[in-house]
């Protein structure tokens, strides 16, 4: 009875936790949506000089007022929010695929392979983040491609570290004695028996990820080492706006916000669905 | 007399200890013919689940086995590489677990596991396999097998559970099956109808069995013979008739003292055991309810 009480009162917590998690879910997809089709019915098309004054403040022509060139800053906060969000998904993709490949390879063998893996871990993640990714992003040119691939990289032994200890607890399981019991060999255990339940952990990595990816890009891009104008991501408009800074505070504050807010959902997001795949952990 | 489908003889099986090797299966022998059903019995710790996983050799490290000979079918298991283990478990020798809800990988579904189980061994395509996982489904009682395929494991009762994981260690035929408290987890009623459908498929199939159970009312209902084991040793074993009706190890007797009837006296002593095996090995001698019939007929 008692039993049964605390399985429902744990669905209704799991149930609370995954409501709470649509909150900032919903908030990313508006953004996403309108960094997608924003600039496709803008009535301002984001490189077009002049469609307003410059340096005028938000209105209801221009939501988030003009640039220095008169260009609307709402569309260039749209356009450079694709630029943003593709290098920050890019790079969550490199890095889960390194990381996933990294940590299980770790986990499956142990040994001195598993101790290999985790120093060189280590040794990349005591490596501040932004001076390695300035050096290789000086090194190879900055450009989208080139920031996916170097942000990344600099997140997958973060990745390959949580891949690892999920694994290694997995591999305790009963489930993976009586596989090994029927017989699967340790290659076709880890893949097709352990992924499949270290892939929740994964997801919340990813946002986490996606969080930091987008970050770093923005801050590379500040400081001019990312994104290269004419493209504009969220990092150059900030740029931009802190240089016009004292005459027309706009033009620094949209962009800073709408880098806040996404980097605040992806979080939360994070976190609420980190426990509501911790519910469901207890509820099995 | 026919060669036995399982071989032990002096199985030593040994964790590190504080000062040097502790032997927590301390120099067992014993054969299982085909198609019998040898239950071990004894209590936490004596040692059961080890000798059983000694059999497939499934130890994690750093339990070891350090001295003895296994034959499985034919095989000698402690010759075999890692790449002729694979083989040999799940095709030669099976095993079923006490917790079904944990012996299945719970994001997977059960017709995934059971065609994966099948593929493992026989290169057929996941169409052949599929049907005959349906069958196997069939073959252990299930209802609308082909229907199950697509569940999780959370879908089902934890008795459909049991009969799914019976039907992936039968899925290759074996000729040798562990069950290891394979009924423990499950009700009583449950219990008894998974037990009918392993007796049947026992005899069809002409497997030796290694059943270990604390269960001791389960054990004489379903084993031919027993070995009661205590701290690392077979203290007693015979036909399960023989160890219950006669049982002549003080260890044997405490244990069945220790079942419960409603008119026993609440507060009446429980018979105890000396700690150190060494004792009691002095004390009591193990038994053997075979050769005691030798000495009694001389």
């Amino acid at each position: 009875m008692a039993e049964a009480l605390t399985l429902v009162k744990e669905q209704a917590r799991a149930q609370g936790v995954r409501r709470r998690a649509l909150i900032p879910a919903i908030i990313l997809i508006v953004i996403v949506a309108a960094c997608v089709f924003g600039p496709l019915v803008s009535p301002y098309p984001a490189d077009a000089l002049g469609v307003g004054l410059p340096f005028a403040g938000p209105s209801w022509a221009h939501w988030f007022g003009t640039d220095d060139l008169g260009r609307d800053l709402l569309s260039l906060v749209l356009v450079g929010g694709q630029i943003s969000l593709t290098v920050g998904l890019g790079a969550t993709l490199i890095s889960l695929l390194v990381g996933i490949a990294w940590g299980i390879a770790a986990a499956g063998r142990r040994g001195w392979i598993d101790t290999l893996l985790m120093r060189l871990c280590d040794a990349v993640m005591a490596i501040p983040q932004l001076l390695f990714a300035l050096v290789c992003v000086a090194a190879f040119r900055p450009s989208v491609i080139s920031l996916m691939i170097v942000i990344g990289l600099l997140m997958s032994p973060t990745t390959a570290r949580m891949v690892r200890s999920t694994a290694v607890s997995e591999l305790a399981d009963d489930y993976v004695v009586a596989a090994t019991a029927s017989g699967l060999t340790r290659r076709r255990l880890l893949v097709s028996e352990v992924l499949p339940n270290i892939l929740p952990p994964m997801v919340v990595q990813a946002t986490t990820n996606m969080a930091d990816a987008i970050m770093l890009e923005a801050t590379l891009s500040f400081v001019g080492l990312g994104i290269q104008p004419p493209d504009a991501s969220w990092g150059t408009l900030l740029l931009q706006g802190y240089a016009k800074m004292y005459n027309s505070i706009w033009m620094l504050i949209f962009p800073a916000l709408i880098i806040v807010v996404t980097l605040a959902c992806l979080v939360l997001l994070s976190d609420r669905l980190g426990s509501a795949f911790d519910g469901k952990k207890v509820m099995r | 007399m026919t060669e036995s489908a399982v071989t032990v003889e002096n199985l030593v099986v040994t964790v590190p200890g504080a000062t040097g090797p502790v032997r927590v299966v301390d120099d067992i022998s014993f054969e299982i013919a085909a198609g019998n059903v040898l239950g071990i019995v004894g209590e936490s710790g004596s040692g059961k689940s080890l000798t059983a996983l000694s059999l497939m050799r499934l130890h994690r490290s750093p339990v070891r086995i350090d001295n003895g000979f296994i034959r499985v079918a034919g095989t000698d298991v402690r010759s075999l590489a890692e790449r002729e283990l694979d083989a040999f478990r799940g095709n030669t020798i099976a095993m079923i677990y006490q917790n079904p809800m944990s012996a299945l990988n719970p994001v997977l579904t059960i017709g995934n596991q059971l065609v994966e189980a099948i593929r493992i061994h026989n290169k057929v395509s996941r169409r052949v396999a599929r049907n005959q996982a349906t069958d196997m489904l069939a073959e252990v009682g299930i209802d609308r097998p082909a229907d199950r395929l697509d569940s999780y494991p959370f879908e089902l009762s934890g008795g459909m559970l049991q009969r799914v994981v019976i039907a992936m260690a039968m899925s290759c035929n074996p000729r040798v099956l562990i069950a290891d408290e394979a009924t423990t987890a499950l009700d009583v009623t449950t219990q008894a109808r998974v037990l009918d459908l392993l007796r049947g498929l026992i005899e069809q199939h002409d497997m030796a069995v290694l059943f270990i159970t604390h269960d001791l009312a389960v054990a004489s209902e379903f084993c031919d013979d027993i070995q009661v084991m205590y701290s690392g040793r077979i203290v007693e074993r015979g036909t399960a008739r023989e160890v219950f009706e006669d049982p002549r190890h003080p260890y044997t007797l405490g244990l069945l003292g220790s079942l419960c009837t409603l008119d026993m006296e609440l507060d009446r002593p429980i018979p105890t055991m000396p700690r150190d095996i060494a004792e009691l090995s002095r004390l009591a001698p193990a038994i053997d309810h075979a050769a005691l019939e030798v000495q009694e007929l001389r």
